[in-house]
Formats: structure tokens, C-alpha cells, sequence
């Protein structure tokens, strides 16, 4: 008996099929599942952050402990998940503690279900037992009616069996279905039975738990029943089975009792009618009823002869010893066969009907309801997760260190009023590389008188008009800087650099050097016809630039080698970037800016930005020109809207390095140029300013003087 | 195997915007962004973790500091297979090229590239070589247009600068980039290279995937805050004898009219926080003059948000008269004119709820005791109003890039959230029938029910939220 329940409601550990990894659902795995769900959906109802954590646990349950056995191919079909939300609970009962797993509200029912359906069996047997010997009464007086016995042990089981069939299978009408609902015998008794016996088991196996493990091991009781409504049949099956059990019970107490009696006593049977009925009739009746065993067990043994029929008629008026004993005692096996026939197989059948369905029904469960959505879609959505892999704070932005030569003594000497014109960068240039070039340097000084010339030709027509009365005020911030020249700069430039020389003084050297000493002479200045065959790598852009650019210097100063700059007035660097934009007129406006901000007109331009050839042309510009009132006066013009970068500050120290220690370099830093405005030369917002004003106070160049070009307004013009 | 892994180098000059742009790819608001120049040092890797492996891999890099130099010695060492390789060699050890190199590392190992520029400016000369320069390396490359600003004038010469040099040219806000763009953009990277195509195409479907159930969980945090909502209520228990006069039942009404408006307010705000926590947002700042920061029970919020007056009608009659305030609702409707002059006399106290109150008080006495029970809400209006605000939340959440922590809100030229037009509360726009399963679906609320309209209020919501990440509703920006 027990080993048959067993079978029929196997636990967990016999639940797995033959091939690896399928899992059986079973009732109490429901109930387990539901408890789960139930537990996480709480916690996250509690704590909302924990969300997280629960999705990387399923995940991870999924990736190492399920999909290895299920696969992820089918995902989001009903087997697949039927399956992953099975193993799902395996995993999350195996991370219990044996302990506690034992206490699990499954686990629980099932030791209850058991304990029930026992007590189910057991209960109908006794009742069997005593329906029998009720039945079977005999007094001595009368034989054993056997119409009574056959109409409530075979024809009412039947009818019984018969309306449970009906029943199950007319569920689906509505008529049944109300009818069903309101006696369900089932439902009201033996659900709250099952639960109370749950509770019980589980108070039992409480008292043995550890005493530190008791308090969590509390938490896991309650929930005793899946929820009905989501689990359809599945879920009633259950209450349905032991129904069956205190059917066997009952027969088995029957057929034991009417053996018993059979075999311990000595007991007449009979039948009457006060209808006129022949034995014949009676005959066959009981052939129909015998129909199953009869090909086995035949007339005499297995059902009363037509004699033995007829000899057992019950008259009242005749007294039981007119009856012949044999005749009397032929009924037995019959009934005990018919018993066993009608009682009790039919309810095996319905035993074994019930689990079937059951199982089938568990199999079927689609695990589409919200709550199981949860786990599910914890399990089958991958993580993603951005990481962050700090490689730690890298060096600031490389700052260049002031070229070599600065800070040899012969810098310094120069700003004292030696009238004539000097080449301060001559030496501090070039001295290691190009000493050709000081030698033919001398004969260009007497050239002062060209000042004049120059000056209409860089400033062309507005320069007349602005330059006076500009100067006025911007003279001032030129003699500003030869009064500090003399003495500090000396050490000022060296210490930022100091640190740090060492390294980067190879490296622009020989960049610099060998490209200007290959090509003929760069030197004498900006002329578009050197430009161009120069920086082959310069884009189309570029040489078109250059073009431009150059057509206010070419205009003015002769085919000399080099540039004379007056004492008033600069060599002007453009970089490409502005260069490009400026049309003819807008130079009058660039000439004017700059005046403004320096009291200097331009005596030559030339551009920069395109490249290292470029750069180096510029620099021979530079240190070529002829400077009257030294030290040299360089003003830069740049597009700030870009950061300044490294390669824009190495640039200015070879500039710096081409002019001398002392001389005046400005840089003039201008917006991005909006087509809509029409101005080439609009203002820098003071973010972008800002950004260059940190960058150039760290190459640490007391000469060096960063303004806007175009200040937004008229007061901000630091530097 | 990990070679395999695709690997992008985000590279531009300093300030360009790289790491906006790999902070809202990789949706980690944590990156740090500094609107100043160079403030990016070290090549910062920022994996992409499938289930802990890694599909894919952004590499955010320094500037480029000295262009014009790398590209002229590629031009000199032509002949190099693998000139990052080759450039990284002889540089390594050079001070001033020490950003080069960082940028070039990934470059070495393989990477492709991401070129962000700025579209808002002109193309410079710097720009020309850099584009240059990346081509020269020969490895897989797109450009990121990244304008942060409405100019949009050099974008047509960006494009074909770029297109010369890239395998791929996208525009990319990284400041305003939505779900559906940052997609569009995974998906175009599969293009540069065609060996990463399974791997991006995982990635890109783990994205979709990650955010379809980002969107379930904001629904499930909508819907509890309803549900939190419309059972929440507030109980006072004065004892008789303290209760003088009918001034201090007022006042105790008031004060439970605050305290359950306090309360409504704090679980929303709860929410907020859950549904911020969805879309990994830890930075953000909802602009000023935006409902969300207006209060829960202002004018403002009523007027623009839930249903409008009919609907109301409609839909709570549909879901029974259990509401009550459908009939108050009805009846104001028909006497809106007295209706509005009496509420301009009494003036606004409840403003969000119109003629309709809140919640109804309930009062019991017993034993020399008096319980004053506000709540639940019974406003017809409210649970509509929430709603629409938790959809609003969950659009700005949605919809708000992680690299726009730097954006300069005040910049005049920064792109306009999108222009207003006549907004209306998302509800509003939903038809008749949903409006009939949401209100059914607040009545079982209130009654603290299961309602069996609970799945179709979840596809609802999903819908809209799903929708609103696709741009195929407005997300009422200016709201």
C-alpha cells in the first residue's frame, strides 16, 4: 500500500526522467515554486534595489546550472520554460540548507499528502470492514441476503465510479461545473485537511531543526496551497488521488472481511423476490455480471450453477434447513469476484487514471502567469553590463619646454638700446645647425630706410587713419616690456622647462633642422612660389591659404631676402585656419584688431598651421627678419575655439626661440568664424579662452601675451 | 578569442566630446566629463559585459596632441605595415607625444576607430590631418558627427570631409542621443568591419533586450505606485473633548489633506527614484520650468497632465459608479459656469482636482473619540495625473543621454529640446477603451483588488513606454 503511494505520488528525487535533464513537475514542486516566487516578488516589493541582485543570481543559475542541460535554443516556448522554471526551483531548493530544504512548504504538503491519503486508505478500510460484517450479518435464522450486498457494494460503487468519470469529463459544461463546485466533497474537506496536515508535519519537523537555523526555518512555513486559479487541474488532481485511495481502502476492507467471514464462519446466502421471478432470469443476471471472470472461473466456482440458483431462493415461509447447504455456500465467490471487479479495480483504474492525468497535466502548465514571467525573464535576458577599466590618471597634457638657446647669455644682452637693428635670434636659433646664414646677415642693416615704404604697403588703406590714434593708447603696453626684459627673464623661462628639458630637445631638433637646410632658401620670406613647392603634404586647402594670405605681403615687400620690421611695427603669423576665411578686405580689419591691441602695424605676414615645412619657414622668417628697436615683435593669430594642444605651444617655442628670449609675442586668438555674422574674425567665447590662458601660463613665458583679437567687450583684454 | 572581442578607439582632438560620447554609448553617467580641454589622460577601457563576458569594448582616449607630426612621419614611413605599431615604438618614450601614444595603443592592438568631431565648427586644418592620419592606419573607421549645438551649417561639409576618409559617418548628439540612436549607431558599426557582425549583433540585441525588461520594471514600478496611491490614506484619532469648534475640524482637515498630499508626493518620489535606478541614471537634472518639478498637485501639473474632463466622465462611468467622484465629476460638468465661480470664490485649495475633491473624509466617533480618515484617494482625475507624470519621468529618464552631465544647459546654441507643440498628457491620447481599462483598473486599486484588467494596463504602459524610446511618440519635452 504504501509503496503503491509512493509510486503514485513520487517525490522530487524520483521525478527525473530517464534522459538527463528533464524534470517532472510535481504538486509539490507547485507549491515550492509559488512559495519562491512569492519570497522574491516580497523582497522586491521591500527593497526595490535588490532587483539587481536577484537578476544576476537567475542569470547566473541560468547560464551555469540550466542551460547546460535544457539548452537555449527553443526559448520562450512552453517547454522550455516549463523546464527552466523546474530546474530554476531545483537550483533554488539545492542552495538551502538541508535543514531548512526539508521544511519547505513542498515538502511539507507532500509528507502531508502521504500522511493523508495513509490515513485515507486506512479510514476506508475500516469502513470497508464494517460495511462488510454488516452486510454479511447472519443470524442462523435466514441466509445472507445477496441482493443487498451486490446493491451496495458493486451496483452503488459502480454508479459512484460512473459519476466521477461523468463528472470529470462533463467538467468542462456548465451545468456540471455549478453542480460540482457546490457538493464538492473534495474541495471542502480534504483541501483544509491537507493543509492542516502540512502545518503539522512541518511544526513537527521544526522541533528538530537547530536552533539557530529555527527562526529562518519559521519563515519558510505558510503558503501552503499553489494558487488554484493559475494551475487549473493540476492543482485539484492532488485532492483527487487520495479520494481513490479511500476507494481501494474501502474494498480492500470488504473483500479482506467477506473472505474472513467466509473462511472463519459459515454463512448461507440467498436471494427473494415477492415477484415472481425465475431462477433463469436470475441466471442471467449473474452470467452478466460474472461476464469478466466467468471464462476463468466458471459455473460452480465463480458463479452459482442455475441448480444453485434455484436452490437458494429465500421463501419467508420456508425455515433455512429446507435449503441445501452446498447450494447456500455456492454464492461466496461470486460476491468476493464481483467486489474485486466492480469495487476495487475500478478504483485502481481511477487511481492510476487520476495520477496520469496529473502528470499530464503538470507537464502541460504553460507558466505564462505573471508571477512566473518574473523568474523566467530573469533567467533568459543576458546581463549587460557597462564596466569601467581605469588605467589610472595619465600625464597632464604634454607642455613643450622652451628650445635650447634661450637661455644662453647671448639672449639676454640684446634689448639694450643698441639702435641698430640686431637679428636677436640668430644665435639662439640656429647656432648648432645653420651658420651659413648669420654671415650674410650683417649687410641687410643699413636698410632702415625702407621703414616708410613698408609702412603703407602692410597696412594698406586703413592704416593710416587707425594707426595714430590707436598707438596713442596702445603704446604704453609696448614699452611696458622692455623695462622687465633686462634683468629676471633670465631664470623665469628656464625652471618650468627645467625638469623636463632633457627629453623632448632631441626630438624637435632634427625634425625641424633637416627639411628647411635641403630646400633652397626659405628664408626670405613668404613667398607663395616657396610655400607651395615646399609642404607637399599641405591639402589643396592649404596652398590656396597660403595664396591668400601672402597677397597683402607680396604686394608690398620687395623680392628681398629678408623682412625689415620697423620699430613700430610686427611680423604677423597667421595660421591657416584664419588665413583661410580672410578675403582681401578683412586684412584692413585684422591690421586694424592688431593695432589696436598692440600699437603695431604688420611688416610682413606670413602663415603657419600647415604643416612641419611650413612651420619651419616661418621660423626662418622669423629669424631672417631685420628687427629695428629690438627685441622682435611677433604677434600670432589663432582660431581658440579648438583647445590649445601640444603641437600649437611647441610651435610657439620655436617661435619663441626664433625671436629671442625677450621679444614681444602675442598671441591673438580669434572664434569660429560664423558665415552668417560675415566677420572672419569674431570674438572667443571665454570658456575657449580661458583654456588657452591655462595652457600658455604654464609654459611659464614672461614675454609671451595672450589676448583676444576681438574682445566681446572693450574692457577684457588680459593676458 | 579576446582579439576577437571588437574593440573602438574613441578618437578626436581634445574637447571634440569623446567621452560624452562613450559615456552615453556605454550609459555610465559615472564617466567623467570635464567640459575644459585635455581632460581625458589615460585610455580608459569601457567593456560592454554579456553575462560577464565581453562582446565589446570602447576605449575613450587623450586628444591627439601633436597631428601634424604623426601624420608627417606616417607619410615618411609609408612603408610600415602597421604604422600605429610602428609609431607607438619610436614615440614611446617621448614626453611630449605621451597622449599620442595612449591614442595610439588601442590603434596598435587593433581597434577600429571612432573619430568624434565637433559639427558645430568649421572644419580646421587640424581636422583635415587628423582624418588623414586615421585613414593612413588603415583600420576600421566611422566618425561621429557630434553637434551639440543648432548649427548645423558645416554639417554638409563634415559629411564629405568624413565620408573620403571613414567607412561609416553618423551624426551623433551625445548630449541628446536617444535609445533608438544609440542603436542605430551600434548597428552602423557592424558595417566598418564585417568580422564583428555576430558579436555587434549579439550586443546590439542584448541592448534591446536589456531595455525591453528596463521597460517592464518601470511599468511594475508604475503600477505599484498606483496601487501604493490609491490605497494610501491618512487616520487621526482626536478625542472629543479636545475638539472645540468647528475651526479646529477644519484645521484637522487641512492637516490631513497635507499630510496625505505629503504622503502621495513621497511615493512618488519613491517611484522616481526606482525607475531612475532602471535606466542607470545617476546624474540628472530635470530643467526648471519642467512639470516633473512642479508639484504633484499644482495647477500646472492638472492642467496639462491626465485626462480632460469628458474622458474622465467616460471612463470612470465605465468602471462603476464605485468611484463616487464620477457623479461629482457629471454634475460639475453640467454646472461647470456656477461650478468655476464658486471655486474662484472659495479659491483653489485642492487646484489639481478642479470642482472635485481629493478624497473624502471620513469621521467616526466612538467612545469620546473622534477618527478622521482621509483617503483613499477617490479623485476620478488623480490616479490619471500620476500616471501620465510617471510616463513623463520614465521619458525624461529614457531619453536623457548619460554624457550630457557636461552639456552647457545655458549655452544659447545648444540644440532646443524639440519645439513645442499642443502637448497633452500621454492618457489623453490613448482611446476610449484604454481610458475604460485603466479606470477599472484604479477602482480595483483603491478597493486594494486584483484586477483582472492588471495584464492589459501592463501592455498599455509597455506600448507607450516602448513607443515613446523609438520616437514614435512625442516625449513631451517641453512639458
Amino acid at each position: 500500500m504504501l509503496s503503491l503511494l509512493r509510486r503514485l505520488a513520487p517525490n522530487r528525487h524520483s521525478a527525473r526522467d530517464g534522459k538527463s535533464g528533464h524534470l517532472r513537475w510535481q504538486v509539490p514542486d507547485l507549491i515550492d515554486f509559488d512559495y519562491y516566487v512569492d519570497e522574491d516578488e516580497r523582497l522586491l516589493r521591500e527593497h526595490p534595489a535588490e532587483r539587481r541582485r536577484l537578476a544576476e543570481r537567475d542569470r547566473t543559475i541560468y547560464k551555469d546550472r540550466i542551460e547546460p542541460f535544457i539548452g537555449d535554443a527553443d526559448a520562450h516556448t512552453r517547454q522550455h520554460r516549463n523546464q527552466a522554471l523546474r530546474w530554476w526551483l531545483e537550483r533554488r531548493r539545492a542552495q538551502e540548507e538541508p535543514e531548512i530544504a526539508e521544511l519547505l512548504p513542498g515538502q511539507a504538503f507532500e509528507r502531508a499528502q502521504r500522511l493523508v491519503a495513509t490515513a485515507m486508505g486506512l479510514v476506508g478500510l475500516a469502513i470497508g470492514i464494517g460495511a462488510a460484517s454488516t452486510l454479511l450479518h447472519y443470524d442462523g435464522d435466514h441466509p445472507v441476503n445477496v441482493s443487498w450486498y451486490l446493491f451496495w457494494l458493486v451496483l452503488f460503487q459502480l454508479i459512484l465510479v460512473g459519476t466521477t468519470i461523468g463528472l470529470w469529463y462533463g467538467r468542462r459544461s456548465k451545468l456540471i461545473k455549478g453542480a460540482t463546485q457546490d457538493i464538492s466533497f473534495l474541495g471542502q474537506v480534504l483541501r483544509p485537511l491537507f493543509s492542516r496536515a502540512a502545518r503539522w508535519v512541518q511544526k513537527q519537523r521544526l522541533t528538530h531543526v537547530r536552533p539557530d537555523l529555527r527562526e529562518r526555518a519559521k519563515a519558510k512555513r505558510g503558503l501552503m496551497q499553489a494558487n488554484y486559479a493559475l494551475y487549473g487541474p493540476a492543482s485539484y488532481l492532488p485532492v483527487l488521488v487520495p479520494a481513490q485511495v479511500f476507494g481501494i481502502g474501502f474494498n480492500i476492507g470488504v473483500i479482506f472481511m467477506t473472505m474472513a467471514l467466509i473462511w472463519f464462519a459459515d454463512l448461507g446466502f440467498g436471494w427473494g423476490s415477492a415477484m415472481n421471478i425465475r431462477a433463469e432470469t436470475i441466471q442471467g443476471l449473474i452470467r452478466v455480471i460474472a461476464l469478466p471472470w466467468s471464462w476463468l472461473l466458471g459455473e460452480g466456482v465463480g458463479l452459482p450453477t442455475l441448480d444453485q440458483i434455484a436452490g437458494t431462493r429465500i421463501s419467508l415461509k420456508d425455515p433455512l434447513y429446507v435449503l441445501d447447504a452446498g447450494h447456500l455456500r455456492s454464492w461466496r465467490w461470486f460476491l468476493v469476484l464481483s467486489v474485486l471487479t466492480y469495487g476495487l479495480l475500478p478504483r485502481i483504474a481511477l487511481l492510476g487514471l487520476s495520477a496520469l492525468k496529473q502528470r499530464r497535466a503538470l507537464a502541460a502548465l504553460p507558466f505564462t502567469h505573471q508571477s512566473a514571467q518574473a523568474p523566467y525573464a530573469r533567467m533568459i535576458t543576458p546581463s549587460l553590463e557597462t564596466k569601467i577599466i581605469r588605467n589610472g590618471e595619465g600625464p597632464e597634457m604634454p607642455i613643450p619646454a622652451p628650445l635650447k638657446p634661450l637661455s644662453k647669455p647671448t639672449a639676454a644682452p640684446r634689448p639694450p638700446k643698441t639702435d641698430a637693428r640686431v637679428e636677436p635670434n640668430l644665435e639662439t636659433r640656429s647656432e648648432p645647425r645653420s651658420e651659413p646664414r648669420p654671415e650674410p646677415r650683417p649687410e641687410p642693416r643699413p636698410e632702415p630706410k625702407s621703414e616708410p615704404s613698408d609702412e603703407p604697403r602692410t597696412t594698406t588703406t586703413s592704416a593710416p587713419s587707425a594707426a595714430p590714434h590707436t598707438r596713442s593708447e596702445t603704446t604704453p603696453a609696448a614699452p611696458s616690456h622692455p623695462p622687465l626684459a633686462p634683468e629676471p627673464q633670465q631664470s623665469p623661462p628656464a625652471p618650468p622647462s627645467a625638469a623636463s628639458k632633457p627629453k623632448p630637445e632631441p626630438k624637435p631638433e632634427p625634425k625641424s633642422t633637416p627639411k628647411p637646410e635641403s630646400r633652397p632658401e626659405p628664408l626670405p620670406r613668404p613667398g607663395p612660389s616657396e610655400t607651395s613647392n615646399g609642404p607637399s603634404t599641405q591639402p589643396p586647402s592649404a596652398h590656396a591659404a597660403l595664396e591668400r594670405a601672402s597677397a597683402t605681403p607680396e604686394s608690398e615687400a620687395p623680392p628681398v631676402d629678408r623682412v625689415t620690421v620697423d620699430a613700430d611695427a610686427c611680423v604677423l603669423l597667421l595660421h591657416i585656419d584664419v588665413a583661410d576665411l580672410l578675403a582681401e578686405q578683412d586684412h584692413a580689419r585684422l591690421q586694424q584688431l592688431l593695432r589696436s591691441q598692440t600699437g603695431w602695424r604688420v611688416a610682413a605676414a606670413v602663415t603657419y598651421g600647415g604643416g612641419r615645412a611650413m612651420a619651419d619657414q616661418t621660423v626662418e622668417l622669423i629669424s631672417n627678419a631685420i628687427w629695428s628697436a629690438p627685441p622682435a615683435r611677433i604677434a600670432l593669430i589663432q582660431d581658440g575655439s579648438q583647445p590649445p594642444i601640444t603641437e600649437n605651444l611647441r610651435f610657439l617655442r620655436s617661435v619663441r626661440a626664433a625671436a629671442g628670449e625677450q621679444a614681444q609675442v602675442l598671441l591673438a586668438l580669434i572664434g569660429d568664424p560664423d558665415d552668417d555674422e560675415d566677420d572672419p574674425l569674431p570674438p572667443l567665447s571665454d570658456f575657449d579662452f580661458a583654456d588657452w590662458q591655462r595652457k600658455i601660463e604654464q609654459m611659464g613665458d614672461p614675454y609671451l601675451r595672450l589676448v583676444m583679437l576681438a574682445p566681446p567687450d572693450d574692457d577684457d583684454e588680459a593676458a | 578569442m579576446e582579439a576577437q572581442v571588437p574593440t573602438l578607439a574613441i578618437v578626436g582632438h581634445p574637447n571634440a566630446g569623446k567621452s560624452s560620447v562613450v559615456a552615453t554609448l556605454t550609459e555610465n553617467d559615472r564617466i567623467a566629463i570635464d567640459k575644459r580641454a585635455g581632460t581625458t589622460t589615460r585610455s580608459d577601457e569601457y567593456p560592454v559585459e554579456i553575462d560577464g563576458k565581453a562582446v565589446m569594448r570602447f576605449v575613450d582616449t587623450p586628444g591627439f596632441q601633436n597631428p601634424t607630426d604623426i601624420l608627417e612621419w606616417f607619410q615618411q614611413h609609408a612603408d610600415e605595415i602597421d604604422l600605429p605599431r610602428a609609431f607607438l615604438n619610436a614615440h614611446t618614450d617621448d614626453r611630449l607625444y605621451s597622449h599620442d601614444c595612449a591614442l595610439m595603443r588601442p590603434l596598435a592592438d587593433g581597434a577600429g576607430i571612432i573619430l568624434v568631431v565637433d559639427g558645430s565648427k568649421r572644419i580646421k586644418e587640424k581636422d583635415r590631418t587628423e582624418m588623414e592620419l586615421l585613414r593612413l592606419t588603415g583600420r576600421p573607421r566611422m566618425a561621429i558627427l557630434n553637434n551639440l549645438t543648432s548649427n548645423a551649417k558645416h554639417m554638409a561639409a563634415w559629411q564629405d570631409a568624413l565620408n573620403k576618409s571613414f567607412n561609416s559617418v553618423r551624426e551623433f548628439n551625445a548630449h541628446r542621443a536617444t535609445y533608438a540612436e544609440r542603436i542605430a549607431l551600434l548597428n552602423a558599426l557592424k558595417t566598418i568591419d564585417q568580422r564583428w557582425e555576430p558579436m555587434l549583433h549579439e550586443t546590439v540585441r542584448a541592448f534591446e533586450r536589456d531595455w525591453q525588461r528596463r521597460i517592464d520594471h518601470s511599468v511594475d514600478s508604475i503600477l505599484d505606485l498606483l496601487r501604493k496611491a490609491l490605497t494610501f490614506k491618512v487616520v487621526k484619532i482626536v478625542k472629543v473633548n479636545e475638539l472645540g469648534s468647528d475651526r479646529e475640524r477644519e484645521s484637522i482637515r487641512q492637516r490631513l489633506n497635507e499630510s496625505l498630499q505629503d504622503g502621495l508626493r513621497t511615493l512618488e518620489t519613491e517611484a522616481q527614484t526606482e525607475i531612475r535606478t532602471h535606466f542607470k541614471h545617476h546624474v540628472w537634472n530635470v530643467a526648471p520650468d519642467s512639470l516633473l518639478v512642479k508639484d504633484l498637485f499644482s495647477d500646472e501639473v492638472e492642467r496639462h497632465l491626465g485626462l480632460n474632463r469628458h474622458q474622465t466622465v467616460l471612463a470612470s462611468a465605465a468602471a462603476g459608479a464605485a468611484t463616487g467622484g464620477a457623479i461629482d465629476l457629471g454634475v460639475g460638468g453640467l454646472s461647470f459656469g456656477a461650478g468655476t465661480l464658486i471655486g474662484a470664490g472659495v479659491g483653489g485649495v485642492l487646484g489639481v482636482l478642479g470642482t472635485s475633491q481629493l478624497a473624502k473624509l471620513d469621521i467616526q466617533r466612538t467612545l469620546g473619540v473622534e477618527r478622521f480618515t482621509l483617503g483613499p484617494v477617490s479623485n476620478p482625475r488623480f490616479p490619471f495625473v500620476l500616471l501620465d507624470r510617471s510616463i513623463l519621468y520614465c521619458a525624461r529618464a529614457m531619453n536623457w543621454a548619460h554624457g550630457r552631465q557636461a552639456a552647457d544647459e545655458s549655452a544659447p546654441n545648444r540644440v532646443p529640446d524639440q519645439a513645442p507643440k499642443k502637448q497633452r498628457g500621454f492618457t489623453e491620447a490613448l482611446d476610449g477603451e484604454d481610458h475604460k481599462v485603466l479606470a477599472k483598473f484604479f477602482a480595483a486599486a483603491r478597493k486594494g483588488k486584483h484586477s483582472p484588467q492588471e495584464q492589459r494596463v501592463r501592455e498599455i504602459l509597455g506600448s507607450i513606454l516602448h513607443d515613446l524610446s523609438t520616437d514614435k511618440i512625442d516625449s513631451r519635452a517641453s512639458l
